[in-house]
């Protein structure tokens, strides 16, 4: 390959994805999550709101590609059994602006700073595919959820799909108010939306059960979907 | 220029009803509404009903909102907003109960389960009562602020109403009030409000008084308003006055 | 003679001891409840037992008429689909836990109070369900009070205390009828709503218990806010199975399930 694969590593939430997003305003790049683990909140956050970005699902079609590659690098992976089947890249690591001496320095050619991360251990993701929630539900569980209501939370992303069809991606870091993007997709509003959503957590010590149940109270059920769908459909076909 | 006629509590007055329709035929106007008690005991409410719901070629679709004897005739079907006809028989006694239930067949019932509690069309508010219900009956002597209130729920500047059955205009020109708000954090300044001006309209009554009806005219484009009355014959015809 | 006004206790008998307690301190001669005496917290026998004890002349709210009448609070009030889930949870837990001699008595509570220029109501003079915001329009708010033919109305609902005074009201009335034209001016002398706040599910951004206290003398209504071991009911609350987050919302002050979105949303039920 002649272009360049550039791995990103870092703490949940230092800014990787957004360094990333950054390298991709002037030209165009290509896009990789490594150890997501199928919950693909970031690529699917680019996918649909960065043209410039072609993002990929898995590796194979690297050795195809003429542009620069960004492989971001899971902080739940080990970065000493992490091992990429390329003779050359480039290794990159965001830190928090006191950080010194972390593992991420060892590891990286190259330090960029970011901001304060996520240090806990406990993470906990779930796959949302197909489910639609009730929007003022969701504004409720997550000022819940990042007020500390569930237990210490240091980072919190997800996306979610809403009644009226739009979906919606959330990113909380401690500290900092969320940032909320509408996605750039088309309306989801004839059954159950069949593109990805799903939630990421990261702290100490926070009660996963009672996250995973709220979130499931802020689901429509299959009778309440249709008859909203239907309404917001008759609504959207009134001309103005 | 097109207006609206504005009737209330036809009361089964099929004659009363039909004048009414011949005389709005020889105006300009656009939308019929009927709001409520087009019913009553001891009418023939079926066929009444049927020439509601079946206009002639060329005249208009009458829009019905529900009205006191409407309800309490759902209310002896068990499908009101209360479950017992309590008020129907505190006024008129028990026996009245089997007599309006003789009174609509069963297969209308439903058309009459399917009218609306009222209409709002651009700044109006078209209802048989009040927003607060059926009964509310708005007159002249109703207190100023009751009045207020009742255009005020529905944020109307107009409330057409036909409870009473008498034909008025009462119109709130202007008024203020001073207010302070303490709350444990704070205390505002008194602040003063004001109000726009709005009107409620009693409609009059269609077919209470035998030979005679009195209706609405209403102009949505300028705001005008009259008081028509009809005299009829259920025999021989009718004459106009206003 | 001075009266303290509590409403909005929800079954928090930690808060509801708190209050009496001032109200010892305070010099009052007589208290007034608005009702609200169960739901969402976690001791509502307890809270019904110390309120009849006392002989507290007290008014149903919504939520005793619910878990009388066996419906679940009015859904309009709810903002969202995990608020109605939670206010059902509760209202479940509440009918299971209620005493039968409780239930009656929640039964034969009246919808309002009157003592002299005084009324005392839950939500509104027209409805339990009527929340009376500080914000709605002051002509609906002046109706309000002018229906009751009182000078203070007292009110809960909402489990935010304030005052609300309605000064200098005047209207200019223009009636036509038979031809006739008649003008009349309309004033009104000074009326209050007065709304005390909520013992129990306190919903300013702070745990602590809130109730009112009028004295005639003066005519000054004071606002009091009371600190206790919320922490109590808090682990009573998990103790007892209701939901959990009712404990976390307790602590910051912030309502349990249903809000006042909406200021003069009359319940259609």
């Amino acid at each position: 390959m002649n272009f360049p694969v550039i791995l990103v590593a870092g703490a949940s939430g230092v800014g990787k994805t957004t360094w990333i997003q950054q390298q991709s305003l002037n030209s165009s790049i290509a896009y990789c999550s490594l150890g997501s683990d199928g919950i693909a909140i970031d690529a699917t956050y680019l996918a649909t709101e960065m043209k410039s970005i072609n993002v990929l699902f898995d590796l194979m079609e690297l050795p195809s590609l003429r542009v620069p590659v960004y492989l971001e690098v899971s902080a739940q992976l080990d970065l000493e059994s992490l091992t990429i089947p390329l003779e050359h890249f480039q290794k990159i690591a965001i830190v928090a602006p006191n950080a010194r001496a972390t593992e991420w320095h060892r590891w990286a050619d190259q330090i960029v700073v970011g901001i304060q991360g996520a240090t806990g251990s406990q993470v906990w993701q779930s796959n949302l595919s197909g489910q639609v929630l009730d929007p003022a539900s969701l504004d409720t569980f997550w000022e819940e959820l990042t007020e500390g209501a569930y237990g210490a939370i240091e980072r919190a992303k997800g996306i979610f799909e809403v009644v009226d069809g739009r979906a919606f991606h959330f990113n909380y870091v401690q500290g900092n108010e969320t940032n909320y993007t509408e996605l750039n997709v088309a309306r989801s509003l004839n059954g159950r939306p069949d593109r990805f959503s799903g939630i990421e957590v990261v702290g100490e010590a926070f009660d996963q059960i009672a996250i995973k149940q709220t979130l499931q109270d802020c689901c429509l059920a299959d009778d309440v979907l249709t008859y909203y769908q239907h309404q917001i459909q008759q609504s959207l076909e009134v001309p103005a | 220029m097109s207006y609206w006629a504005i009737l209330s509590g036809i009361e089964g007055n099929l004659a009363a009803y039909e004048a009414v329709l011949k005389e709005i035929q020889r105006q300009r106007v656009e939308a019929l509404f009927v709001l409520g008690d087009v019913i009553s005991p001891k009418a023939d409410n079926e066929k009444l009903i049927n020439r509601l719901t079946s206009p002639r070629r060329g005249e208009l679709v009458p829009q019905v909102c529900q009205g006191w004897w409407e309800e309490q005739l759902l209310i002896l079907h068990g499908l009101g907003r209360v479950g017992e006809p309590t008020e129907l028989i505190d006024r008129y006694g028990i026996q009245m109960t089997k007599t309006l239930w003789d009174s609509v067949p069963r297969h209308l019932v439903q058309w009459i389960q399917s009218l609306e509690f009222g209409i709002f069309e651009f700044d109006c508010l078209l209802i048989h009562g009040s927003p607060v219900s059926v009964s509310d009956e708005l007159t002249p002597e109703t207190p100023p602020i009751q009045m207020l209130d009742r255009v005020m729920r529905m944020d109307a500047n107009y409330l057409f109403c036909g409870r009473s059955g008498l034909a008025f205009e009462y119109e709130v020109q202007q008024g203020k009030v001073l207010t302070t708000v303490t709350t444990l954090d704070r205390q505002s300044e008194p602040e003063p409000t004001s109000l726009r001006p709005r009107k409620i309209i009693g409609v009059g009554n269609i077919g209470r008084t035998a030979g005679q009806a009195t209706y609405t005219i209403y102009n949505p484009d300028t705001n005008a308003l009259k008081f028509c009355t009809v005299r009829y014959d259920s025999a021989k015809g009718f004459q106009t006055k206003r | 003679m001075r009266t303290a006004v509590l409403s909005c206790i929800h079954g928090n008998f930690e808060a509801l001891n708190a209050v009496l307690s001032d109200v010892d301190d305070q010099n009052v001669d007589r208290l007034f409840c608005l009702g609200d005496l169960v739901g969402y917290g976690p001791h509502p026998n307890a809270v019904v037992e110390m309120i009849r004890s006392l002989d507290i002349p007290t008014v149903q709210g919504c939520w005793d008429e619910d878990v009388v009448e066996g419906l679940n609070a009015c859904e309009c009030s709810y903002p969202s689909l995990l608020a109605e889930k939670r206010g059902r949870q509760a209202h479940e837990w509440t009918n299971q836990e209620i005493h039968p001699e409780v239930r009656a008595f929640l039964a034969q509570l009246p919808h309002t109070l009157r003592d002299g220029n005084l009324c005392f109501v839950h939500g509104s003079p027209h409805s339990n369900h009527e929340y009376l915001l500080p914000e709605i329009d002051a002509f609906v708010a002046m109706e309000r009070v002018l229906s009751t033919g009182a000078d203070i109305l007292f009110c809960g609902h909402t489990h935010v205390p304030y005052v609300r005074s309605l000064d200098s009201g005047e209207l200019q009335i223009k009636i036509q009828q038979s031809k006739q034209d008649q003008s009349i001016s309309f004033t009104t002398p000074l009326k209050r709503i007065v709304n005390a706040g909520s013992v129990g599910e306190p919903r300013h951004g702070r745990p602590n218990a809130t109730y009112v206290i009028y004295d005639d003398s003066t005519d000054q209504i004071a606002l009091r806010e009371v600190e206790y071991d919320y922490q109590k009911t808090c682990a009573a609350i998990v103790e007892k199975g209701l939901p959990a987050i009712f404990a976390w919302r307790l602590s910051k002050g912030m309502e349990f399930a249903e809000r006042a979105d909406d200021p003069t949303h009359i319940c259609e039920r």
